[in-house]
């Protein structure tokens, strides 16, 4: 080699697309949220090509495990429910850190939502399981920030339309004065959250949650008739409501039990009957019926739990199709977490039946937790998505790309 | 964290090593600063950059960039492994935040470019190894693809759609059944 050609100045044609060689391309991909990824396969066949040949399938969902109570909050994956094997990914105590009581508010995109309910109002933030990254959300304005919060008035949610995450408070507290007309929303990234009107009068019943789903958040009014509500994330508005499935209502029958729950990308009701001898969960999902109306809800799961004193695991408890998650209470030091797979796993149910569950056996055992606590499950999927792009400094100062 | 490395730093901060770009400008580093790159320590740790470095893939502009980068996070780095890793832990944990924070504000100033120095800039962290580097270009056109629709996207970066209708009709299902 004599003379090296005169050096270019690294004035690539702009025009020429996103021209990245593979290995650096596949670097960009990579750093995209999984849904992201897999939308991002539109675009063209070089993307479609690189995409599933260098960037990891979207595996089936893991279940997390959080577990809270006033010294300690932790979370356990589980890697395989079939051996029971699982590790802690990450844990806080009060002593290190100044939190208090940190519950779960839910999953999105493998992204965890906390909320520290010792906090006026409840402080919340968001924790990659897989970096160990941490995310502190903006608080709620003043006037909204009651002696405590409470997880269960947040709804955490992803829109595919926008990309954005989007954070919903609910106030199922402010009932006793008759509902509420205001809620409060954050697009992750924003400095401060919005209100947003709602019908007048609304109301949220607290027990039953605050679930978000495809882009939607969920919750149950209370009242003489109690109706489920579906509220639009991206358009920040109730799109519309629907009776519960008939004779399923939190307020019909004594003993019974009543949470949203996301199933399979559709919104869940489970319904509980505590009784002697078995406890009997119904499983109700909103769209899937034979109708395919939107509105209609479907009974697709009867599980009777007998015999083994455990209990089914909340709000996550039906786990790709495949296993039923319980909890089991030792005495009053201990609980348990367990697996059960279902007799007839991987067979895909016709769309008017009802996969019947008996758990009457103890099934694998995934982990142990001490009480008195907080035991909650919820599908995850692992995500290398960095949380520091949503500094709130950071967004407002570099928002020149991201239009 | 910063006292088990300091003693080490300044010994490598002695040693110089020289990078010649493609178009045959030198640049003298600090050992420290060098070795930010996988690429660059592996040479070192094999004895080979006597008389300097040579990157035939990286022009003198965008070296003098990347060498500016690795400088900050020399300094920062001390003892820490790769680099800019662990910003938000802060939020939990409040460790250094005034350091955290300038390392961000560099970062973002850094970032600061067009695209195809943007882009170039990818190029040589990825052959120079510098996972910091490689990780902040890299999330930046990420972050650019974010949230797009496709059209959206082809649109930005003048993409043509190669795609036959049924392999479209293919892709939607398939991502219909991922969510499901």
């Amino acid at each position: 080699m004599a003379t090296p050609p005169p050096p270019t100045d690294g004035e690539v044609d702009v025009d020429e697309g996103l021209s990245l060689p593979t290995d650096a391309f596949v670097e960009v991909l990579l750093r995209l949220p999984p849904s992201c990824r897999l939308w991002a396969r539109l675009v063209c066949r070089h993307w479609r090509d690189v995409i599933d040949a260098r960037t990891p399938r979207i595996p089936p969902p893991k279940v997390l495990a959080f577990f809270s109570n006033d010294k300690t909050a932790s979370v356990y994956v589980v890697d395989d429910l079939e051996r029971g094997r699982g590790r802690e990914v990450w844990r806080i105590s009060a002593k290190e850190s100044r939190i208090r009581y940190v519950a779960a508010v839910g999953t999105c995109n493998g992204l965890l939502c906390l909320c520290d309910e010792d906090k006026p109002g409840g402080a919340i933030a968001l924790l990659n399981p897989a970096t160990g990254k941490t995310l502190r959300v903006p608080p709620l304005p003043v006037s909204y920030r009651r002696l405590y919060g409470y997880a269960k008035d947040y709804a955490f949610g992803f829109v595919p339309a926008t990309g954005a995450y989007k954070l919903l408070r609910v106030p199922c507290h402010g009932n006793m004065t008759g509902g509420f007309s205001v809620l409060q929303a954050l697009t992750l990234g924003d400095a401060a959250w919005r209100d947003v009107d709602v019908a007048p009068h609304d109301s949220c019943r607290f027990g039953t949650g605050v679930v978000s789903v495809g882009g939607a958040a969920y919750w149950v009014t209370e009242g003489v008739e109690e109706r489920v509500v579906l509220f639009d994330l991206r358009d920040e508005r109730v799109a519309f409501d629907a009776p519960l499935p008939e004779g399923a209502g939190p307020g019909k029958g004594w003993g019974s039990h009543c949470h949203l729950v996301e199933f399979h990308g559709r919104l869940g009701l489970a319904v509980t009957a505590y009784r002697t001898p078995a406890d009997k969960t119904e499983l109700w999902v909103l769209g899937d019926g034979a109708g395919g109306g939107a509105q209609g809800w479907s009974k697709r799961y009867s599980v009777r739990v007998e015999g083994v004193g455990h209990r089914l695991a909340e709000p996550h408890f039906a786990h790709v199709g495949e296993y039923v998650l319980t909890v089991q209470s030792e005495g009053r030091e201990k609980s348990h977490l367990h697996a059960h797979r279902m007799r007839d796993a991987g067979r895909k149910l016709l769309s008017s039946e009802v996969r019947s569950v008996r758990i009457e056996e103890p099934g694998t055992a995934l982990s142990s937790f001490k009480e008195p606590g907080c035991l909650r499950t919820f599908a995850y999927v692992e995500t290398t998505e960095p949380l520091s792009v949503y500094k709130v400094d950071r967004w407002i100062k570099g928002g020149s790309i991201r239009k | 964290m910063a006292s088990a490395g300091s003693g080490d730093e300044k010994a490598a901060a002695a040693a110089m090593i020289t990078l010649i770009s493609s178009d045959n400008e030198k640049f003298e580093v600090t050992e420290a600063t060098a070795t930010l790159s996988q690429t660059i320590r592996h040479m070192i740790e094999d004895g080979c950059t006597d008389g300097g470095v040579p990157l035939p893939n990286v022009t003198s502009k965008i070296l003098a960039r990347v060498i500016e980068y690795c400088k900050k996070h020399a300094t920062a780095a001390a003892g820490e492994e790769g680099s800019s890793s662990s910003f938000s832990d802060a939020a939990f944990l409040e460790v250094d935040r005034a350091f955290l924070e300038e390392l961000e504000e560099f970062d973002d100033a850094f970032l600061e470019v067009d695209r195809a120095t943007l882009f170039d800039l990818i190029l040589a962290a990825n052959y120079l190894d510098i996972k910091g580097l490689l990780n902040l270009t890299c999330q930046k056109v990420a972050d650019s693809v974010k949230g797009k629709t496709p059209e959206q996207i082809r649109e930005m970066y003048n993409i043509v759609n190669d795609l036959t209708p049924e392999e479209e009709a293919e892709i939607r299902r398939e991502t219909q059944w991922a969510f499901e």
